[in-house]
């Protein structure tokens, strides 16, 4: 007697059966995240607040949009007392992570002032810089809406 | 004349005097199917039960009682042949040709479930068979892979689950005995079972008795009895040589490559035996080296065995049997999670260890040894006598820590079965057992137990009734004595919709010393010993039915209710950073069990579905028992045609609904696809598997991957 194709029937029911991979490979999410607490006022024309990173700290204005993520994510509203906050960020080192206040208007220098950044905590003075292989978390820093500083505060000159 | 057939005549010769003297009988021929190929068929006297296998070439020789003998000549998808015969002490030749047929559905007999033999419709409780076709079909190498597709049977990592019986325990404690032909084989001192201990080409059937089983068997019989009974010793010189090899994928995703070659695994056993109608003895031997298929998960294995019977006069046999295996093995500890290893940037690394479990590795020696004797003085009385010596050891090398530990487990066992009316059976025994062990973890300790038991079967017009019970006292170290008493009452009614079945009974398992005296450090908790560990108990209720459907249809379905108590379960009290073994939980555990067996279409072709819905509950906590899939499904289909077969095998087990340890790691269900061919003319066979075809990752224990996808070919030459 000869096999016919339909005594093979059950195990080609069986390979319909199967309806997902199984595990799979599950990359970390690499971010930034912490907890940033506002101070003063939130000034009139406020647009947007966002956290931002720097892989290397800006030295010209050509460096000035080379932050991620890229376009930014404001954080919510209101602009007030504690927030948390994480941002998608590729693995790597980052030299700046610093939060940037937009008036309304289109993303250009003239709109945007720093509002604060994440410190170094062995020299506060300084920013601290965040190695990211995952998620870093426990950035967290003040934003002060009483101490803004324009784009020509790190990249001169300033304007008259 | 061709050596073998001389060393038959030699035999012939040399046992005629002995055979004689005995007043016996010999039937010998051979048996073909209706195209002249040959089948290994069984020849059984129906009336002492006595069995014989054809070889390879169909040959066969069973010895009988002169006198007025019915023989029953069977085989899997062939229609069986009785032959009446009127024999004097002398032998005849009878030859057989066996005609395709539906799949032979009846009758099975069976031999744990009641501690005696019986046909499987006349067992009061579910029990799943596996022969050695079904086993030789599948090219399988191990024990407990034989095991781990029998309907309502799942396997978590070397731990055996009966209807969800045992969960996870991490090895310590099984809620399922094992025997070895009937002789207890869990470990002394830690209670769970060594699957390696038997050689799989030493096993000719299995037996898993479903549901509790403590009224006949006593502690560890608690969710079911998994019974190995290895071959019988066939007259005449007999020999066999298997070799396997295998080949394990490489992770199917190239960010958990973990090495730069494919791993493989080769093993080779060899068996031998002889027998003469008063002597018979067999020997094995074997071992496998194995790469394993994730990193640090090398195997090497080395077993010997043998098994020796006298039988010097009839109805009487004694037996001595042993085994010996060691391994030396790496442990693969859990897999490797983000910052635990080269993670790649992956959240986890499934065929990877943490970096902090390198280097761990186990030797683990274990062996028994078991005499028999079996005296059948009169038609109406069977006597049973057993001592038994299982011993363990074994030696896990740890970074900067090792642990040890020898046990032993010795047993005796008296045992009488009586039919003092034609519908009625009586078995009556008394068994003792002394486990000890010494370990740096466990210290030294022992637990004696000491048990009788009763059981007696009756029929009232087709009705058969069962009730027996058994009592055990237990104490540990010398101590007070615990009484436990195990009854079991059950039913058979054959009708015209198939045979109904019921039973209740009560099961328990005695706290295994280590899990009574266990000290030790885990994961930076502290394990502390807990004395005063009772027993814990269950209730379990079965109906169940088996009908024949249309000649090619066979069913076994049954509902099953288990009630547990004091159910013996790791307690964390983060607080204290300690951890020690209670009796804490009250477990609820029900379902459908339903198997299907038929031979649509044509009598080559042979499918099975095995169905267990399980609804278990942790009572204490209101919810789900962890490590217990809702649902477990296994398709089987097989296609002979003269020298070749193929087949397959899928096996879906539902996701946990709770597991411990990592309840948040990602888990899927597991779907396992194995595929099978094979080939045998004359004393060759070649097999070949493809375990988990479609390379399915996942896994049931926490952190410990699954088999992936393995290419195995297997060769046996018979003698």
């Amino acid at each position: 007697m000869r096999a016919r194709p339909s005594h093979l029937v059950p195990l080609a029911l069986v390979s319909v059966l199967r309806c997902d991979q199984g595990l799979q490979p599950m990359p970390l999410a690499t971010s930034i995240a912490g907890t940033v607490t506002f101070a003063g006022a939130e000034p009139a024309g406020t647009e947007d607040v966002f956290v931002v990173a720097f892989r290397s700290f800006p030295k010209t204005t050509a460096d000035l949009y080379s932050f991620v993520p890229f376009p930014p994510q404001s954080l919510p509203r209101p602009f007030t007392g504690s927030l948390s906050y994480a941002i998608a960020v590729p693995s790597g080192r980052y030299e700046w992570v610093v939060a940037v206040w937009k008036q309304q208007g289109s993303l250009v220098e003239a709109n945007l002032r720093e509002a604060g950044f994440y410190h170094d905590p062995a020299n506060p003075t300084q920013p601290g810089v965040v190695v990211v292989n995952g998620p870093a978390d426990g950035i967290d820093f003040v934003i002060d809406f009483d101490n803004l500083h324009p784009v020509c505060t790190y990249i001169p000159p300033c304007p008259p | 004349m061709s050596g073998r057939v001389a060393v038959a005549l030699l035999v012939t010769q040399l046992g005629a005097p002995a055979l004689a003297a005995q007043r016996t009988a010999v039937v010998y021929g051979s048996i073909r199917d209706s195209g002249g190929q040959p089948l290994r068929a069984t020849v059984t006297d129906v009336a002492s039960g006595l069995r014989s296998f054809a070889d390879n070439q169909g040959r066969y020789r069973l010895s009988v009682a002169p006198g007025v003998t019915v023989v029953r000549v069977a085989h899997i998808g062939y229609a069986p042949v009785f032959d009446t015969l009127t024999l004097a002490t002398d032998s005849v030749e009878r030859n057989y040709f066996l005609r395709p047929s539906a799949v032979e559905l009846q009758p099975y007999v069976v031999i744990t479930a009641a501690k005696r033999s019986q046909l499987l419709d006349q067992a009061v409780t579910s029990v799943a068979v596996l022969e050695q076709p079904d086993i030789a079909r599948r090219a399988i190498t191990t024990v407990d892979e034989a095991v781990d597709k029998a309907p309502g049977v799942q396997f978590l990592n070397g731990q055996v689950n009966i209807r969800g019986s045992t969960g996870y325990v991490q090895g310590l404690g099984s809620r399922v005995l094992l025997l070895v032909d009937g002789v207890p084989a869990n470990q002394g001192d830690r209670g769970g079972i060594n699957w390696d201990l038997l050689p799989l080409d030493r096993v000719e059937r299995v037996e898993v008795v479903k549901g509790a089983g403590s009224s006949l068997y006593g502690s560890a019989a608690l969710g079911g009895v998994v019974n190995l009974i290895t071959r019988e010793i066939p007259p005449g010189f007999h020999a066999r040589v298997r070799a396997t090899g295998s080949l394990f994928g490489n992770p199917p995703q190239d960010v958990w490559r973990f090495r730069d070659y494919t791993g493989a695994r080769e093993g080779i056993d060899v068996t031998g035996s002889y027998g003469t109608a008063m002597f018979r003895g067999s020997y094995s031997a074997g071992g496998w080296h194995s790469d394993g298929y994730r990193e640090q998960d090398r195997q090497d294995h080395w077993q010997i065995g043998g098994k020796g019977e006298w039988r010097p006069a009839p109805g009487t046999v004694v037996t001595g049997s042993g085994s010996w295996a060691s391994d030396q093995y790496q442990v693969p500890l859990r897999w490797c999670v983000r910052g635990g290893c080269d993670d790649r940037g992956q959240a986890y690394q499934p065929f990877r260890i943490d970096t902090s479990g390198l280097g761990s590795h186990t030797r683990s020696d274990k062996g028994y040894l078991t005499a028999t004797l079996d005296r059948a003085p009169s038609p109406r009385v069977a006597l049973h006598a057993r001592a038994s010596w299982l011993r363990t050891h074994f030696i896990d090398f740890q970074p900067g820590n090792n642990d040890a530990g020898v046990a032993n487990r010795l047993g005796a066992e008296l045992r009488g079965h009586l039919a003092p009316a034609p519908a009625q059976d009586v078995t009556v025994g008394a068994e003792a057992a002394r486990s000890d062990v010494t370990s740096d973890i466990f210290g030294s300790h022992s637990q004696t137990e000491l048990a009788a038991y009763g059981e007696s079967e009756r029929g009232l017009g087709p009705t058969r009734l069962t009730a027996g019970a058994r009592i055990d006292y237990l104490a540990v170290d010398g101590g007070s004595l615990t009484a436990v008493l195990s009854p079991r009452v059950g039913g058979v009614l054959p009708t015209a919709r198939g045979a109904w079945r019921v039973s209740i009974g009560r099961g328990f398992r005695a706290p295994s010393l280590a899990e009574r005296f266990v000290s030790t450090t885990v994961s930076g908790l502290t394990v502390i010993p807990n004395p005063s560990l009772t027993p814990e108990t269950a209730w379990s209720f079965e109906l169940g039915n088996a009908t024949r459907w249309s000649g090619v249809v066979r069913s076994d379905a049954a509902l099953f209710w288990t009630e547990a108590y004091d159910l013996i379960e790791p307690h964390v009290d983060l607080n204290s950073s300690e951890i020690q073994f209670r009796n804490v939980a009250r477990a609820r555990l029900a379902g459908l069990d339903l198997a299907l067996d038929a031979s649509p279409l044509t009598p080559r072709l042979t499918t099975s579905l095995a169905y267990t819905f399980l609804y278990s509950r942790d009572l204490a906590l209101d919810s789900a028992l962890a490590f217990r899939p809702t649902h477990l499904l296994t398709l089987t289909a097989d296609y002979h045609w003269r020298a070749w077969g193929v087949g397959g095998d899928f096996r879906y087990s539902s996701r946990f609904g709770r597991v411990e340890l990592y309840p948040d790691d990602p888990r899927v269900d597991a779907e396992v696809l194995d595929l099978r061919a094979s080939w045998e003319q004359g004393p060759l066979a070649a097999r070949i598997l493809l375990t988990n075809a479609l390379d399915y990752i996942y896994n049931l224990v926490p952190r410990t991957l699954a088999p992936v996808r393995t290419l195995s070919v297997t060769l046996t030459w018979t003698y």
